[in-house]
């Protein structure tokens, strides 16, 4: 009697699956139960307590934050999936065992591969499904606080969801798929854990650390953001995927498609990646010799990319901070060695991992070098060519109306963005005003004209490849202001303006059942002119007469005196803003520029030439240093820093003491002066003063005579210095 | 047939088999002897295609085993250990096996595991040593393969259960040709099972025989010879003695008795030692216990330093 004829390869294949799964049923199980209490439980807690019937919330919030708890136990279980499916590798017990079985390698690895991993995946994406279809259809079973707006909020962001479980699900598969390739690459329990965790870390520290020391020192104008948000960092580490998720749910956009591009690009690279490490363990485990079980590490050449990665990343941060770093030489080495001993099981060989360290700092020590002497290889002074270039995203630290980004695509506003970087480049080049951090911050903190702009850009360049360019650059608002003039008579800018004026008015519901929504109205100068109310139509109706002004303004308006009013503080109102203005006079609003003398129950900050203005004037009215009666009259305070002299480019703008104080009337009619003449938008002008009034800033535009006014100015309101650190003190009269 | 060319098989610095080659025809019990470290649970695991050969080829029935599914269903390989198998009863081991050996046949599995007595849900870690060799013996017996490889076969098993042991495995050699490879130190249980025997050590392979032809090849002489000119027996020193040309694996004199362990059979053994006209004259055959000793002993395996 012989044995049966052989089977089919991909019996043979799914036989080996089957047993796998088997095997660890048990382990499944406890998965398999983390998995249905974890998030799908928790997105039940969201819906219950989204109910506005529904007391006792904080019982129902302990029980989501438990069930979130036991959903990322469960993400982390799959380090131990991958581990028990491939335990044959470092268990020497069951070399013969699964060795002698009748299965080639390949039919082996991917049966174990593919097991374990639907054994991992399958069931959170399940999980993950399911809360989803628990928050979207138990919400229809429930009264929310606020229903227009969970409503609305499920329908924007639901694409959001989905594209979040695909980035978690992928960011599982890597996980999963790196703990596999560590174990192929170790052969004892121990190193197997240590290397899995080693490359968790070390790949994304790594990165990070090229960032820090290369980057950051040679000034090459690259922001965290170019590293941590890149798919280099992001699609290459379990870490950079929970840094892509994050940043991929704040940044989401419901117009959609500039997100649908940056999340296909991160897929892209992370399918690779991931591609690449199914690869790399599939050779490897084909190449691996069934005896090498129990030695520590199969492949050396990973044990020293492991070791490696770990000393450059504790050595680049001491060489960032040190020419020669003898104690952060002394501290690595402690580490290596530690690390050789345990390795080497003993003290066996030691002199070669002293040459070996050493040889490692000299590397490292190279390698920083040359990337400070070459400004990162030549990364500092490139500059994208704006025929590559799909569209551009600006962040600034405000652009105006609280809009920090911008993305737009109109080939003008892409060709000045290239001017400005190549302007920005050339000044590099010349070692000019190569700001550090400390100088950008004093620069933030004593911001040139056009206050509030920026003292930095991001410029994020989406090219038509796909690639992205992130590059980030202390500027300030001279060198901004020829691109910020463009950006804001761009249609880009007037469509971005009105739909964040669209959800400006959609957040300012005067009531729950109707569908009001309240609009406040201001002057030029912050004076409260009236609040509205309108339907969700006729807000629609203002932002699309609002939309078609912006576009309609022209350089010559928006670089004069013409401002007359805002709709929330943040949204200018300009002479030739007749549409806009007739709408609201039909709701009652006459919007027109304040004439100075009506100023009368409000409080003034002056900030004259070499006078810098702070944030004190909220500061005062939070801490109620004013009551009613002292605002009967002017209040007027000026407010100073009393730090170090600062940075300016203009004129060397002095700090001084935060206090406050009243003037007599001839005073204040010069202030007047100044704030009837004074310009609420300047670009590259250079100016004799600036006024700020209820937080509002003019600009005096410099002539002879007004550069006497601001002396007037000064000498009549500088009489705060002599309050140097009165702070308390007030007087009016 | 199972065929080993030329086969080397390193561990780092440590050469396991060296250019070894060695036949197993189908359908013989064979025994692997040798020293510890002598490379016999290497040439199991090659044959079993755990291991790769470093060079050379590992052939079974004319194809290389390595990585080779088809051949590796028609071969089963009990190693010296059970401690992989604790996490399983009885029942889930037979059907891990079973869904991997197409051939395997529930019918033989009962048959055998109600002579031994195993119970078929109790977990494989709560058995005796011998329990646990019982359980996968009965399972590699029960895959029906067309060869059975056993590290340390009779390890952990009492007598009784050696002798039912033995007899499963003799029963499925004649029943269906099962060509068996054992390798043991128990070299008793080798000479009552296997026909055909191979030494080993040091990574080679020193004699391959039938074990029959072994124990004809190599007999202890005890001699006393005739008197020279001194009116003394005559004593003969072991170069005088290997002149004859004998192959000489062990010498020892007691008084005027030698102690010879030598290569050949009787008929040359008595003839080479004639010119010495012994007086006493007896050949007693060795056991392959005695055999192993005795050769390794001429390769410096030798336990004599130990005891001084």
């Amino acid at each position: 009697m012989t044995a049966a004829t052989s089977r089919s390869k991909k019996s043979y294949f799914f036989t080996r699956m089957r047993s796998d799964l088997i095997s660890e049923k048990r382990f499944l199980t406890v998965y398999n139960v983390f998995q249905i209490i974890g998030l799908p439980l928790a997105s039940l807690m969201l819906v219950i307590m989204v109910d506005k019937n529904v007391k006792n919330d904080d019982t129902f919030a302990a029980i989501a934050y438990i069930s979130v708890f036991l959903f990322a136990i469960a993400i982390l279980m799959g380090a131990l999936i991958a581990r028990n499916f491939f335990k044959h590798l470092y268990t020497k017990s069951l070399v013969d065992m699964t060795g002698s079985l009748p299965l080639t390698h390949k039919q082996r690895f991917f049966a174990d591969y593919i097991s374990g991993m639907a054994a991992y995946l399958v069931p959170a994406a399940l999980a993950m499904v399911v809360s989803i279809l628990i928050i979207t259809i138990g919400s229809s079973f429930i009264t929310p606080y606020d229903y227009d707006n969970f409503k609305d909020h499920l329908q924007e962001y639901l694409p959001l969801y989905f594209y979040e479980v695909v980035i978690v699900l992928i960011g599982m598969l890597l996980y999963y798929t790196m703990t596999v390739f560590a174990v192929v690459c170790t052969g004892s329990r121990f190193e197997s854990v240590f290397a899995s965790f080693a490359i968790f870390l070390f790949i994304p520290a790594t990165i990070a650390c090229i960032y820090i020391l290369i980057v950051s020192s040679g000034n090459i104008g690259l922001d965290s953001n170019a590293v941590f948000f890149s798919p280099l960092f992001t699609a290459t580490s379990p870490i950079g995927m929970v840094d892509f998720a994050v940043y991929f749910a704040t940044e989401y956009d419901t117009d959609g498609s500039a997100y649908s591009r940056l999340f296909i690009n991160w897929l892209i690279v992370a399918v690779i990646v991931i591609a690449l490490f199914i690869a790399g363990a599939y050779l490897l485990d084909k190449h691996r010799k069934a005896e090498d079980v129990s030695k520590p590490y199969v492949y050396k050449s990973f044990y020293y990319f492991i070791i490696t990665c770990y000393s450059f990343c504790i050595l680049s941060l001491f060489f960032e901070s040190n020419d020669v770093p003898v104690a952060g030489i002394f501290i690595c080495g402690i580490l290596y060695f530690i690390t050789e001993i345990i390795s080497n099981r003993g003290f066996r060989r030691i002199w070669m991992s002293v040459i070996r360290y050493a040889a490692t700092v000299a590397a490292i020590f190279a390698i920083v070098s040359l990337c400070k002497e070459t400004n990162g290889f030549g990364a500092a002074y490139r500059v994208p060519s704006a025929s590559s270039i799909s569209s551009v995203e600006l962040n600034l630290d405000d652009i105006y109306c609280g809009i920090y980004d911008i993305r737009f695509t109109d080939k003008d506003m892409i060709k000045e963005t290239v001017k400005l970087h190549e302007t920005i480049v050339d000044r590099l080049k010349k070692g000019e005003e190569k700001p550090n951090a400390s100088i950008v911050q004093q620069a933030n903190d004593n911001a040139d004209f056009f206050k509030g702009v920026s003292n930095s850009i991001r410029i994020t360049y989406h090219k038509k490849d796909g690639r992205s360019v992130i590059r980030y650059y202390p500027t300030n608002s001279n060198e901004l202001a020829p691109l910020l003039k463009n950006l804001y008579l761009s249609e880009e800018y007037a469509d971005r303006i009105s739909y964040e004026l669209f959800s400006d008015i959609l957040y300012s519901r005067s009531d729950e059942k109707k569908e009001l929504y309240f609009l406040d109205t201001y002057s030029d100068l912050n004076i409260d002119i009236g609040t509205i109310k309108l339907t969700k139509n006729e807000a629609s109706e203002l932002c699309k007469i609002y939309k078609k002004d912006w576009k309609a303004l022209t350089e010559e308006e928006l670089c004069s005196n013409r401002l007359e009013g805002f709709i929330y503080t943040d949204y200018a109102i300009f002479e030739s803003f007749t549409n806009t203005k007739s709408f609201l006079k039909e709701h009652g609003i006459t919007i027109k520029k304040t004439v100075p003398s009506e100023i009368e129950e409000s409080t003034m900050f002056l900030v004259a030439n070499r006078v810098y203005s702070s944030s004190a004037y909220s500061t005062y009215i939070s801490n109620g240093l004013f009551n009613e009666s002292y605002t009967k009259k002017y209040q007027l305070f000026s407010s100073h820093i009393t730090a170090d002299p600062m940075f300016d480019s203009h004129n060397n703008v002095q700090a001084i003491e935060v206090s406050l104080s009243t003037y007599d009337k001839e005073a204040l009619e010069l202030l007047d002066y100044a704030v009837s003449i004074g310009k609420q938008f300047v670009f590259d002008e250079e100016v004799s003063g600036m006024v700020n009034i209820n937080g509002r800033t003019v600009y005096l535009p410099k002539s002879a005579e007004n550069d006497e006014l601001a002396s007037k100015l000064e000498v009549l309101f500088g009489m705060d210095i002599s309050l140097e650190g009165a702070n308390d003190y007030y007087y009016y009269y | 047939m199972i065929e080993l060319k030329n086969t080397t098989k390193s561990f780092g610095r440590f050469t396991a088999l060296d250019k070894v080659d060695l036949k197993i025809e189908k359908g013989t019990a064979f025994g692997l002897l040798g020293s510890n470290g002598a490379g016999k649970s290497t040439i199991l695991r090659l044959i079993s295609g755990i291991y790769r050969p470093d060079s050379g080829e590992v052939l079974v029935d004319g194809e290389p085993v390595y990585d080779n599914a088809k051949i590796k269903e028609r071969v089963f390989f009990i190693n010296d250990e059970t401690v992989q198998f604790s996490s399983f009863t009885l029942k889930q081991l037979k059907n891990y096996y079973k869904s991997y050996y197409s051939s395997f046949s529930e019918e033989i599995f009962e048959n055998l595991r109600n002579k031994i007595h195993l119970p078929l849900d109790k977990k494989i870690g709560n058995f005796s040593k011998g329990m646990k060799r019982q359980a996968i013996m009965i399972i590699g017996l029960a895959c029906r393969t067309d060869y059975l490889f056993l590290d340390e076969a009779f390890d952990g098993l009492d007598p009784t259960m050696r002798i039912i042991v033995k007899k499963m495995l003799v029963d499925a050699m004649i029943d269906r040709q099962l060509t068996t490879v054992i390798s043991s130190h128990n070299l008793k249980e080798i000479n009552e099972v296997c026909d055909t025997a191979a030494l080993l050590h040091g990574g080679n392979i020193i004699f391959c025989r039938e074990i029959d032809s072994v124990k004809s090849s190599i007999h202890k002489i005890q001699a006393v010879f005739g008197e020279d000119s001194d009116g003394k027996n005559r004593i003969l020193t072991r170069e005088e003695i290997t002149q004859t040309g004998l192959e000489v694996l062990h010498y020892e004199l007691s008084g005027s008795v030698h102690f010879i362990i030598a290569k050949g059979d009787d008929e040359m053994l008595r003839t080479a030692l004639k010119p010495y006209s012994p007086k006493l004259f007896e050949i007693i055959p060795l056991s392959l216990e005695e055999i192993f000793i005795y050769e390794l002993e001429v390769l410096g395996y030798d336990s004599s330093d130990i005891t001084q």
